[in-house]
């Protein structure tokens, strides 16, 4: 049944100057941070996130849901005018956009991004709209047991999934568990591993140490990489649409469609994120679509299947999120560690508890959608200007941000030092190529997770047997997750027996 | 080299993880509250800590057996430490000098130090970053920032 009562109360909250501003404001900043090389969603979450500490929930949550729906799109109006995605997100967008650009066609290739982007973005909001209230629904048959098996897939998900090896993947998944056991055990309140230092009696704070890990290990990766390079940009007047029988030519439709299904598929699946929906998607059209030999110079197919997946990622990955409380990236572990700085606790009942500020999340993240169609048209013809703000003198005011962010959650010093010794941890994460976002995901869960299993072992009563075997939904899941861990290790095997016996056949008798 | 930045990554990441699980064995945290239960509150992180130095010495081994090279990316060493140490400089200065000198410092050295010496852009930049940023926090926002001791 349709909630309306509380829908007509989170649009009209929405609609309220100070929240309504806040997407834009947030769509705005999301589009010129995700155009500026180097700066990402994360970036520039970071950047905002002091100024939500004042702010209502709702037009917290807005700010960030229009930066990430900008930053998302932006990343593709440098890939198309300079070459350079602005974020990884929009690295297959070059494949394409370039060479457009290059041929003259710069405005023709912005047009069918914008167009790309708001239709994925639409797309994935419809999808969330319609399928997080009936999964938050089925969630709420959820008790210790099924939360501990549904954290532990997601976290397996995450570490797997994500790029770099599965092994480190794991590793740093632990080392944000561990960060989350230090501290008040959640069943007892009995403080752990402090080593005597009172500010560790409250535990590790999620900002610091998402701050430190995402934004301040990027700007000292940006420094190890500084050069006095000067980006050119091509030639642009303005974006030029497209005819509407252009947008109907033959199979471009379900394309389009398609990508978009691909992108909000990728983006609910935890750990994957949006530069891996672009290139599925992009493989597919290419392998799909009847221009797909033209790809790769200059095709709007091609162009539209990268841009279309990596936007429909946004509303995707706010599926497991806002219904499970499940983050899937960096970005949504956050926006839940922001609604908990909010009073909200994110989980299976955030949409029996907040109603509001979920269908708020809705509302907003449609007009993010929409107001990026005419915030791309500003950034890009302000885009030439914009990149004439030397990085240098960017990345000062970034690490300037980082550590005022952290420092605003609780006035304590502490959580400054611990940004950077988070920084340097992410650094060194970066240089080896271990995956940074298990960590954070690890520690947003971490107390949750610990709380379900000694929950779920009181439920049993201290027996694992009824544990691991006494709760269908939960069998499933550990199945699942037992599935995704083996399989590789399963193939690892196999490909080691084929080199064997290819070894044994190349021997002299 | 190749090989050894992960290595010792890794040997870093299996001696904390093998200390913070012998220093839970060897110096348990007093319990004030205790439910009807086997497992306490150590039995959560143990599990914790085990994975991960397990999956430390299986990278560690990993990284000393395999037979193709780490490809590091060339960084800019001094670039990089400048840039730590003055991120180092700026939370110490955030503590005894407070955020407003420590921000116009800060701002005006991590460009310089890494390359921009346009002073004309630089020093207004530096001063007007860092009071705006500073009459936000304090005036409009309300979340007081570090204190400067002659302010």
């Amino acid at each position: 049944m349709i909630d309306f009562a509380n829908i007509t109360a989170a649009f009209y909250q929405t609609m309220q100057p100070e929240c309504f501003l806040s997407i834009l404001v947030g769509t705005l900043f999301g589009t010129v941070v995700g155009a500026l090389p180097g700066l990402g969603p994360i970036v520039g979450i970071t950047m905002v996130l002091p100024f939500t500490y004042v702010m209502g929930p709702l037009s917290a949550i807005a700010l960030l849901l229009g930066l990430y729906c900008g930053s998302v799109y932006g990343g593709s109006i440098s890939a198309i005018l300079i070459n350079t995605p602005g974020t990884p997100n929009s690295a297959a967008t070059c494949f394409d956009g370039y060479p457009m650009a290059k041929r003259g066609e710069a405005g023709k290739a912005l047009a069918w991004v914008t167009i790309g982007s708001v239709f994925g973005g639409l797309f994935s909001t419809l999808v969330l709209i319609i399928s997080g209230p009936q999964l938050a629904k089925f969630a709420l048959r959820f008790g210790p047991v099924e939360t501990f098996a549904l954290i532990m897939l997601a976290l397996t998900c995450i570490a797997t999934v994500s790029r770099g090896s599965t092994v480190a993947g794991i590793m740093t998944g632990m080392i944000g568990l561990f960060m989350a056991a230090v501290g008040p055990d959640p069943l007892d309140g009995d403080i752990r591993f402090d080593f005597g230092f009172f500010q560790l009696t409250a535990g590790f704070g999620l900002i610091p140490v998402v701050v430190g890990i995402f934004a301040l290990s990027e700007v000292f990766t940006r420094a190890g990489e500084a050069s006095d390079q000067v980006t050119a940009t091509v030639s642009y007047d303005g974006m030029v649409f497209p005819k509407w029988k252009d947008i109907w030519l033959k199979g471009r439709p379900m394309q389009m469609f398609k990508a978009a299904a691909i992108g909000t598929g990728v983006g609910i699946l935890p750990g994957t994120g949006a530069a891996t929906a672009a290139f599925i998607s992009y493989a597919e059209a290419k392998r799909t679509s009847p221009r797909g030999d033209k790809f790769g110079d200059g095709e709007v197919d091609g162009l539209l299947a990268s841009e279309i997946a990596n936007n429909a990622v946004t509303g995707g990955a706010l599926v497991p999120s806002l219904a499970l409380g499940l983050p899937g990236d960096a970005v949504t572990a956050v926006m839940l560690a922001t609604l908990v700085l909010h009073g909200i606790t994110p989980g299976v009942r955030l949409m029996v508890d907040n109603p509001i500020a979920v269908y708020s999340s809705f509302i907003s993240l449609t007009i993010a959608n929409i107001a990026m169609f005419f915030f791309g048209i500003l950034v890009a013809k302000l885009f030439a200007y914009i990149l004439k703000v030397p990085e240098v003198l960017l990345m000062g005011l970034v690490v300037i941000l980082c550590l005022l962010g952290t420092y605003g959650v609780r006035s304590n010093i502490f959580d400054v030092y611990l940004t950077l010794a988070s920084g340097l941890l992410g650094y060194m994460l970066r240089m080896i190529g271990a995956p940074l976002a298990p960590l954070v995901i690890g520690l947003v869960l971490g107390q949750q997770l610990e709380l379900s299993l000694r929950q779920g072992l009181i439920v049993t009563g201290d027996s694992f047997t009824k544990f691991f075997v006494g709760h269908p939904i939960a069998v499933v899941l550990f199945i699942v997750t037992a599935l995704i861990l083996g399989i590789p290790f399963i193939k690892y095997l196999r490909s080691r027996g084929k080199i064997e016996e290819a070894t044994a056949g190349d021997l002299p008798d | 080299m190749n090989k050894i930045l992960p290595l010792i990554f890794s040997g870093t990441m299996m001696l904390i993880s093998g200390f913070l699980l012998l220093h839970s064995f060897v110096f348990p945290p007093h319990t004030a509250a205790s439910l009807d239960t086997d497992f306490g509150i150590l039995f959560y992180p143990r599990i914790i800590l085990t994975v991960w130095l397990g999956c430390a010495t299986a990278l560690f081994f990993q990284y000393l057996y395999q037979k193709r090279k780490f490809v590091l990316k060339s960084i800019n060493w001094k670039l990089l430490g400048v840039s730590i140490l003055l991120t180092l400089i700026v939370c110490i200065m955030f503590e005894y000098l407070g955020f407003l000198p420590g921000c116009i410092v800060f701002c005006f050295l991590y460009p310089f130090a890494l390359g921009y010496k346009n002073l004309k852009v630089l020093i207004p930049v530096s001063i007007l970053y860092a009071v705006s940023l500073w009459f936000v926090f304090n005036k409009v926002l309300l979340i007081i920032l570090p204190e400067s001791p002659w302010m």
